[in-house]
């Protein structure tokens, strides 16, 4: 903001010099926007390539028609038998994200610039976390499979593995986003790095920690569907059992009561999330409200100013007293506790003969070494070329769908409240599908092949696409779009002129990430025959050819870490 | 029920006119396909589908003229829905999955099975198989343990021992852990390292492929149990074929898809040469639907889930 001064400026424009040259655009900007330009064309020849037309979609309704009429009447199983196989699942995913969230602090710690102790440390922190990020859990468990044997362990721990890929990301972000002041002040004060860091980092950012944990739980949960085909037990097991018999009534009534309990996790997580990042005002209504103003405010008791607090003795308080505030957080750390308890002996863990497996690891291990392709080199490079091209198309065609989408839930630009409500809802309904109940729909509609996986990767993109689409446009300063609006122009014009302009490197941004978690997600659809990449893991994995499965993983990984240089490079070129 | 959906197609069928474009995908289209799609369960190593079928295809190829292309599928499920979808013209299935997808009304017709010997029934047995010195001797032995089975739609690897345990009144579902390998070769490697305490797989699975693949040694396992004559794995075609295609592909089964004929077409260069699936010795021949009537009497006994069609 440049401020307006009376004086001229030195060399200030008389009229009739030539203005100055426009500032040349970086070597840098050219290349991120021919990659761009490049992306969109591969993302392009995709669709093509991969035969996705509107016409054979039309052809399929006929097929998917047909298919609608055999799972009716939907076939239930029994309540008993839901509830166990239901908190069978949940058991799974609580203790897989309590792994995931307990290893991942430690992780973050170290990788946080803020708080690592060193660069060794941080690399080797940060390192972690991206191939934790960059293999797939399924690939995690085909491999623990292998170490554990059959049971729960295996599932949980590639879960919990894959997981601090990004809780350990983002943890770190946190915490590097903290203000350094309490740290310093107890650095100050003459506290040890293991004092500054429990005392301060960690409450600060307890915040950030539940409500990753707790969305990380909603991936966690639509994850462990997958899981299912390669035997990890509940709700995904019994579906995958079903539909590999052909008994699509329960395989769809199955389907049915997994999208309404992620659609339910979905919503009560987010909420909780809303509470406690501060979004939503701590109103006096409802049960403690009351309590509240019959005892005159104490429950909520407002903080006093500088003034230290004072027990009845007069001795200033070290620890909070117990107030409304407190003994939610209490209760709500009980109540987690207990659930985890709760879960982890359900879960069904056989630790019994987890030291003898773990000893055996170096000749299970060695089963994977060298890792190679055997005679399938060439088959096995198409596939990875399938996979990427499902990962481009899927996140075009995602991207087609979410912009409307998004555009028309953003409270600033839909045309009223109750449209842009009504797109949140869909947007939040998209994201609780889980993927793999897509890509079993879309089998049944396009026929097996990449094309299946195509869609339901992409329709998955839009929960999310379309999500930071409203986000980052509700986000827009809004001066410039009245600005505009004030010089006359129309709804659109001041949507196109100005909000959508400010939303592109955000925008592109997200569509980069999309597309790594797509091409990341793409090497797992081939496990239900949606083509690819993964169809020859698990074929490698079935019959223990163990070498052809380290060298698919090393395909993916090698992928997938290409792919996220590329979005990182080009994200930091924009902006 | 699907029967009356495939019917109503055919009817809608009838009203185009010509050889539009529309009609094509429904049960009587009548015009050639532009490609035959070809699709088997894996059964066995990973490269070994497309191996073991090459000869079957580049014979199709050669008769009909039309480039057949092969489906990777994951289990037998997909095979039959494609096939009733009429996304996959022709298939390998095993005697359980036919049955499923004739009695289903999935619209198959049987082309042939494959033989040791042209006098031979085409058929095979399933083998319940322990590690080398294990201390099962029995199928009775297989009570309390986790076994192998193969897949919850497979003949050899879960319907027939199911029916051998019952017979020894041991339940396949409470009785034993039942744990699905995914393959007959997976299942067999399980019981080899210790994975299962005992499996099932077929035959020549256990005595001759795996260890051709060197994936197993000689001797490294025992097998307990051999179960009744199985008739033998079908081919199918898609009953949504042109009628003259479908004759000329049962032709191509009962005449030209065996070692003496294969070498005559130059084919393969001797009968050594020659590979086929399920490393048989002969070839195809063709089989009639009263053959599987065995594997209906086995859904009778065991109630399998997978048997309710």
């Amino acid at each position: 903001m440049a401020v307006v001064t009376d004086a001229p400026a030195p060399g200030a424009a008389t009229s009739g010099t030539p203005l100055p040259p426009r500032p040349r655009t970086s070597a840098n900007l050219v290349a991120a926007r021919t990659v761009l330009v490049l992306l969109l064309g591969a993302a392009i020849w995709s669709v093509v390539a991969l035969e996705i037309s509107v016409a054979s979609m039309v052809r399929g309704l006929e097929n998917a028609g047909l298919f609608l009429a055999r799972t009716v009447p939907l076939d239930f199983p029994p309540l008993g038998e839901l509830l166990v196989m239901t908190a069978e699942t949940l058991a799974i995913v609580v203790v897989a994200t309590v792994i995931a969230v307990v290893l991942s602090l430690p992780v973050a710690i170290f990788a946080a610039a803020s708080t690592t102790s060193g660069p060794v440390a941080q690399g080797a922190a940060r390192t972690v976390i991206v191939l934790c990020r960059a293999v797939p859990d399924v690939v995690f468990a085909i491999v623990l499979f292998r170490v554990f044997g059959l049971g729960a362990l295996p599932g949980i721990l590639a879960l919990g593995l894959h997981s601090i890929g990004m809780i350990g990301k983002l943890y770190a972000d946190a915490i590097e986003d903290l203000d350094g002041g309490p740290a310093e002040a107890v650095r100050a004060a003459g506290g040890s790095r293991a004092q500054w860091i429990t005392s301060t980092v960690i409450p600060q950012v307890m915040p950030q920690l539940i409500a990753t944990a707790l969305h990380r739980f909603d991936i966690n949960l639509r994850t462990s569907v997958l899981l299912g085909y390669v035997g990890v037990g509940g709700i995904g097991l019994e579906l995958a059992n079903a539909l590999r018999t052909m008994q699509y009534q329960r395989g769809m009534a199955l389907a049915l009561i997994i999208l309404v309990l992620c659609i339910v996790v979905e919503m009560v997580s987010g909420a909780v999330r809303a509470t406690l990042l501060g979004r939503v005002p701590a109103d006096r209504r409802g049960l403690v409200g009351f309590m509240d103003r019959v005892a005159g405010g104490w429950v909520t008791a407002p903080r006093g100013g500088s003034e230290p607090q004072r027990t009845r003795q007069g001795r200033v308080r070290v620890a909070p007293q117990w107030d409304g505030e407190r003994i939610r957080r209490f209760a709500g750390v009980t109540l987690t506790v207990a659930v985890v308890a709760v879960a982890t002996l359900y879960a069904d863990m056989d630790f019994s003969t987890m030291v003898s497996d773990l000893l055996a690891l170096p000749q299970v291990l060695a089963a994977f070494l060298p890792p190679s392709p055997q005679d399938l080199l060439d088959t096995l490079l198409e596939a990875m070329l399938v996979t990427i091209q499902i990962g481009l198309a899927a996140t075009l065609l995602g991207l087609v769908l979410a912009l409307p989408i998004g555009i028309l839930a953003a409270r600033n630009v839909a045309p009223n409240a109750s449209v842009a409500k009504f797109f949140r809802v869909v947007i939040v309904v998209v994201r609780g599908l889980p993927e793999l109940i897509l890509a079993i729909v879309f089998i049944v509609i396009t026929g097996l092949g990449p094309v299946p996986g195509t869609l339901a990767l992409a329709i998955g993109s839009v929960g999310l696409l379309g999500k930071l689409v409203a986000d980052s446009l509700e986000e827009t300063d809004v001066r410039v779009q009245d600005a505009v609006r004030a010089t006359g122009a129309t709804g659109s014009q001041v949507f196109f002129g100005s909000t959508l302009w400010q939303v592109g490197p955000q925008l592109i941004a997200h569509v980069l990430y999309q597309l790594d978690v797509n091409i990341r997600s793409a090497t797992l659809l081939g496990i239900v025959g949606a083509g690819g990449i993964g169809f020859y893991l698990l074929n490698a994995s079935r019959v223990q050819e163990f070498d052809v499965v380290a060298f698919i993983i090393l395909l993916v990984l090698v992928t997938v870490l290409a792919v996220e240089a590329l979005a990182v490079w080009t994200r930091r070129a924009l902006r | 029920m699907i029967l009356v959906g495939l019917t109503a197609c055919a009817a809608g069928a009838t009203g185009a006119t010509g050889a539009t474009e529309g009609a094509t995908d429904t049960a009587a289209a009548v015009e050639m396909p532009e490609k035959l799609v070809f699709a088997q369960i894996p059964s066995e190593s990973a490269e070994g589908i497309a191996e073991d079928n090459e000869a079957i295809i580049r014979v199709i190829e050669e008769e009909t003229g039309l480039e057949v292309e092969l489906q990777e599928v994951t289990d037998y499920a997909a095979v039959i829905e494609a096939l009733r979808a009429g996304q996959v013209q022709v298939a390998g299935l095993g005697p359980f999955s036919y049955m499923v997808a004739k009695d289903g009304g999935a619209g198959v017709e049987l082309l042939g099975s494959l033989v040791d010997a042209p006098e031979d029934e085409p058929g095979y047995q399933s083998y319940g198989i322990v590690k080398a010195g294990s201390d099962i001797t029995d199928l009775a032995g297989f009570a309390g343990k986790t076994v192998c089975f193969v897949d919850p739609t497979s003949t050899s690897g879960l319907l027939y021992p199911s029916a051998g345990l019952l017979e020894l009144g041991i339940d396949p579902e409470d009785d034993v852990t039942p744990v699905f390998a995914g393959g007959h070769d997976a299942s067999a490697l399980s019981v080899a390292d210790g994975t299962c305490d005992a499996g099932f797989a077929y035959d020549t699975m256990v005595d001759h492929e795996l260890i051709e693949a060197g994936s197993l040694q000689e001797g490294q396992l025992e097998v307990v149990w051999e179960s009744k004559m199985i008739a033998g794995s079908p081919y199918v075609a898609s009953d949504k074929l042109p009628a003259e295609l479908l004759e000329q592909l049962k032709e191509i089964f009962a005449d030209s898809l065996n070692i003496p004929a294969m070498v005559e077409s130059g084919i393969c260069t001797s009968e050594d040469d020659c590979t086929l699936p399920e490393d048989s010795g002969y070839g195809f021949v063709p089989v009639e639907d009263t053959l599987y009537d065995g594997v209906r009497e086995v859904c009778e006994i065991t109630q399998a889930p997978a048997c309710k069609v």
